[in-house]
């Protein structure tokens, strides 16, 4: 029982440090590609523990105050649907009470809460901002959805556990080795969920003014970038679970989502911003063609 | 004794006597639509669910006339509770809408009869009587869609129209089974559809598919629901667009499920497990719903958003069922169950909200929020219905939906479906936002008052309904069970504990996902509260506008700006600018042209020629009387 509250208790914190971690990272490697140095490692976590500490925010009501807590609740929630590790009892939340759909789907409801804040608020650049965001989902979750659907045909199950359990015994029973086509077509989603460049369009700062985290300030944004943090952190665990084979040790863990989160630095430091129906129209394109031949392939086979 | 033989008389004689007992007491209609929805739940409730009941009606005709038939049996008490619960809730909606408008007897009248004849089509027990009711519905529910218009003329001429010819081609079908099995009586159609040719099989279920595509509004037939839905007295639209538009499920499921069967109809050819038939529809589902929700986000008026959402939530439904799997039919029956709840909560939340402001578009309304929470809540809960979010019952029916195409390997529809799915984020965002957030569009919204009190009869008990669903989305399962069961399947979910629902390829747990969020949500928000500094109240224009400081004038509600984007999504953009009613109008203009032509030549005023006709058909009816 203790173990399980310590399990529970640590899910969370886990998540934060490492989330925050890997953004001051990210700020150095893209400080470096741009010939700069980038800010110290702990940067991003110095600057929520200060936002945490300021004795002041401003408030436009009670959705203003709520947004970013249901935010920061629907993304650990969602987090602890999501195992960690592949090993034992340790670090799977309550993974087994719920499968990938379940999870899809609450990854979207913290955004929403978000968005009921946002409104509130009264800034129409962050209401612009909400908007491109779920206009840029619209796209982005098509070949998110493809893969998964392929996912889901390839292992017979929807069970987030079960699909990391086929792909152990080795690095050629991955998901993104067995199903090439499907990752690639999942990686360009992903991408876009991460937020990298050419997708970081709902807080674009030079059109709508960051956009939905325009009128948030203290507290309010400390919560906002936490929750960011976190989800970053789900995002990429989320993904080594389906097509890494999961990760045995917090080590490796760290190791496969740090290989991963590259991907995404790498991606965003060279591309500019697309508009949001150029997103959209890209990402109904190219990704969303390589899933579909994945999907074909796996329905012929 | 009272049952599914003659409980369809109460909200007809209730309906009826309402209308002329009011013109001396007013308040005797919502007296007596009170009383006789009371009594229709008590009976509805007191019929055991999966009991089979038929009674006879043979009025001491010849023998060649056989009778009207009604029965009950899982499938038509599944319908008729949710028909009875819609019905005493719009009751209370209208209670508090209707009262001072100048055609509140009339309202009373059709209202009740539109409930009574839609209890009289899921227990008709033969074809007879079930068209009677069906053509009883279209025409008391198309003088509750003229009475309060704004373009009456136009909108009641397309609803009419095509409801009318939805159902004479459910007409020619029915007497094509007539012809072969020689009985209305459903129990001896089955067994005569098993026997008949297949073409002739595939061509009695288009035209019967027709008559209740129409009712479903899916496309290309749906050109009538977004003016009906948008046009229909407020406080009625929640019934026509959640309850009657399930109307068409029944029937769908009634005769694809329970008289011809699935397996028959996948006999004579079938696509990956499904008939052909089914697939067909199935793609027409999931195309109406893709284009619909397209066009429910840049919709400017409230109703007219969820006119549209309806059309596209009702796709789904047809997708699910026409798969013709147990789980796809159970997913089917579920969602039209969570789409009533969800309609009916914010149909009649609009309802409200127009009868407060008096305005229903989005560009005119906004920051209702402080004015009226409870209207909030409720359009919140409803949009996570629609979104199909946990925790609430709209997940539970969705997913059900997705693992049923999952486990028959269509996943192309799911693909398509996900589309639809996604894009609805978009229109439950406007939807919450143009109303209740925001900046207010005129200064008279900031004295709005709630929604009157009768609405939260409604509102409340849907709100909990949603929510219980949620938790428990297990809850339902046993009812989904034996009303699938009734259409020849086995049981479509093997679990059988309230709090989960698992099938084909996963599971969740209702009851922990709710808790989690719950817990959660409680600890930050006491951290929250208790160890920051207490916020600073903002004025409402204190916000960042580009080193300027916005004024009352400023402009800052931003409720019809949401889904301009999507004109410039290429693919979309091209959806959105051609609209299936300019087919249906070139088709209108070439039928008036021939109509002209043949109006003068034919009736073109003369008495002469008119006398002429008159004894054509004198003349054609001695030679076939005289053989």
């Amino acid at each position: 029982m203790g173990m399980k509250i310590l399990n529970i208790v640590a899910y969370p914190f886990i998540a934060f440090i490492v989330g925050m971690l890997y953004m001051g990272i990210a700020r150095n490697i893209i400080g470096r590609i741009h010939r700069r140095w980038g800010p110290p490692v702990f940067q991003n976590l110095i600057d929520v523990f200060k936002l945490y500490r300021k004795r002041e925010a401003g408030s436009h009501g009670v959705m203003f105050h709520l947004g970013p807590i249901i935010m920061v609740t629907g993304i650990v929630s969602c987090l602890y649907f999501v195992p960690l590790l592949n090993n034992g009892v340790w670090l799977k939340g309550f993974s087994f009470e719920g499968d990938l759909i379940l999870v899809t789907y609450l990854m979207v409801l913290g955004s929403l809460g978000m968005a009921l804040g946002v409104g509130q608020g009264g800034v129409p650049f962050g209401v612009m901002g909400v908007t491109r965001g779920l206009t840029r989902l619209i796209g982005l979750e098509i070949p998110y959805f493809i893969a998964i659907i392929v996912l889901m045909a390839h292992y017979n199950t929807a069970s987030i556990n079960k699909i990391m359990e086929l792909q152990a015994g080795g690095i050629t029973h991955w998901g993104m080795f067995k199903l090439p086509l499907a990752f690639i077509a999942s990686l360009f989603s992903f991408w876009g969920m991460m937020g990298a460049s050419p997708f970081d369009i709902p807080g674009a700062p030079q059109e709508v003014a960051s956009g939905p985290a325009t009128e948030f300030g203290g507290k309010y944004l400390a919560l906002m970038m936490t929750s960011r943090g976190i989800f970053g952190f789900l995002k990429l665990t989320l993904w080594v679970d389906l097509f890494m084979g999961g990760a045995a040790t917090i080590l490796i863990l760290i190791g496969k989502t740090f290989l991963l989160f590259l991907t995404v630095l790498f991606v965003s430091a060279v591309y500019s911003r697309f508009k949001v129906e150029q997103a959209v129209d890209f990402m109904w394109r190219y990704p969303t063609l390589i899933g579909l031949i994945a999907l074909v392939i796996e329905m012929v086979r | 004794m009272i049952g599914p033989n003659n409980v369809v008389l109460i909200p007809i004689l209730a309906g009826i006597l309402a209308y002329f007992l009011g013109k001396i007491v007013k308040p005797a209609r919502e007296g007596l639509t009170l009383a006789s929805a009371l009594t229709v739940c008590y009976f509805v409730f007191k019929t055991p669910f999966d009991k089979v009941i038929f009674f006879n009606y043979n009025f001491n005709l010849p023998a060649y006339f056989e009778g009207l038939k009604f029965g009950t049996n899982a499938l038509s008490a599944f319908f008729a509770i949710l028909i009875v619960f819609s019905y005493l809730f719009i009751a209370f909606t209208a209670f508090a809408l209707v009262k001072d408008k100048d055609y509140h007897g009339t309202f009373y009248l059709f209202f009740n009869i539109v409930a009574g004849s839609l209890l009289g089509i899921v227990y008709a027990r033969d074809l007879i009587s079930f068209f009677i009711f069906w053509e009883m519905m279209t025409w008391s529910s198309y003088f509750l869609v003229i009475m309060n218009g704004k373009n009456p003329r136009k909108t009641g001429l397309t609803y009419i129209v095509f409801n009318v010819a939805g159902a004479y081609f459910m007409l020619v079908a029915m007497l094509m089974v007539y012809a072969s099995a020689g009985s209305f009586h459903f129990d001896k159609i089955g067994t005569a559809l098993a026997l008949m040719p297949d073409s002739k099989v595939i061509l009695i279920s288009i035209f019967f598919a027709i008559g209740f595509l129409v009712k479903m509004a899916t496309m290309p037939l749906h050109v009538w629901a977004p003016d009906a839905y948008t046009e229909s007295e407020n406080s009625f639209t929640g019934f026509f667009s959640g309850t009657l538009s399930k109307m068409g499920v029944y029937g769908f499921l009634l005769f694809f499920g329970a008289l011809i069967g699935f397996a028959n109809l996948k006999g004579i050819s079938s696509i990956k497990g499904t008939s052909t038939l089914g697939y067909a529809i199935a793609w027409l589902g999931v195309i109406t719903s893709v284009f619909a929700t397209f066009r429910a986000i840049v919709q400017d008026e409230v109703k007219k958003l969820l006119a549209y959402s309806s059309v596209a939530q009702v796709g789904y439904i047809v997708t699910a069922m026409s798969i013709g799997t147990a789980l796809g039919v159970a997913g089917g029956l579920y969602h039209a169950v969570m789409h009533t709840i969800m309609k009916l909560l914010l149909f009649i939340t609009v309802a409200g909200v127009i009868y407060r402001t008096g305005k229903d578009k989005f560009s005119e309304l906004g920051a209702l929020i402080t004015r009226m929470p409870l209207s909030f809540l409720a359009v919140l809960f409803g949009i996570i219905g629609l979104a199909g979010m946990p925790p609430f019952g709209g997940f539970a029916s969705k997913w059900v939906i997705y693992m049923s195409l999952l486990k028959s390997q269509h996943y192309f529809l799911l693909i398509a479906m996900i589309v639809s799915s996604t894009t609805a984020f978009l229109y439950c965002y406007k939807l919450i936002y143009g109303i209740f957030l925001g900046h207010p569009s005129s200064p008279e919204l900031l004295e709005a008052k709630e929604v009157p009190v009768f609405l939260w009869f409604a509102q409340v008990p849907l709100m909990l309904a949603l929510a219980i669903f949620g938790v428990f989305p297990g809850l339902i399962v046993p009812y989904i069970n034996k009303a699938v069961a009734s259409l020849g399947f086995k049981a479509a979910f093997t679990s059988t504990t309230p709090y989960t629902l698992s099938a084909a390829l996963g599971g969740f747990n209702g009851f922990v996902v709710i808790n989690v969020l719950g817990v959660i949500f409680v600890i930050v928000l006491i951290w929250y509260t208790l160890f920051f500094p207490k916020s600073k109240k903002l004025h409402r224009l204190d916000i960042y506008w580009a080193a300027e400081t916005p004024t009352e004038e400023t402009p800052l509600h931003y409720g019809y700006g949401i889904g301009v984007e999507l004109h410039r999504i290429p693919w979309v953009g091209a959806s959105l600018s051609r609209h299936i009613t300019n087919f249906y109008n070139k088709v209108a203009e070439q039928v008036n042209g021939i109509a002209s032509v043949v109006k003068d030549i034919v009736f073109n005023g003369d008495g002469q020629i008119y006398m002429l006709y008159s004894v054509l058909t004198l003349v054609v009816i001695i030679m076939f009387l005289g053989r």
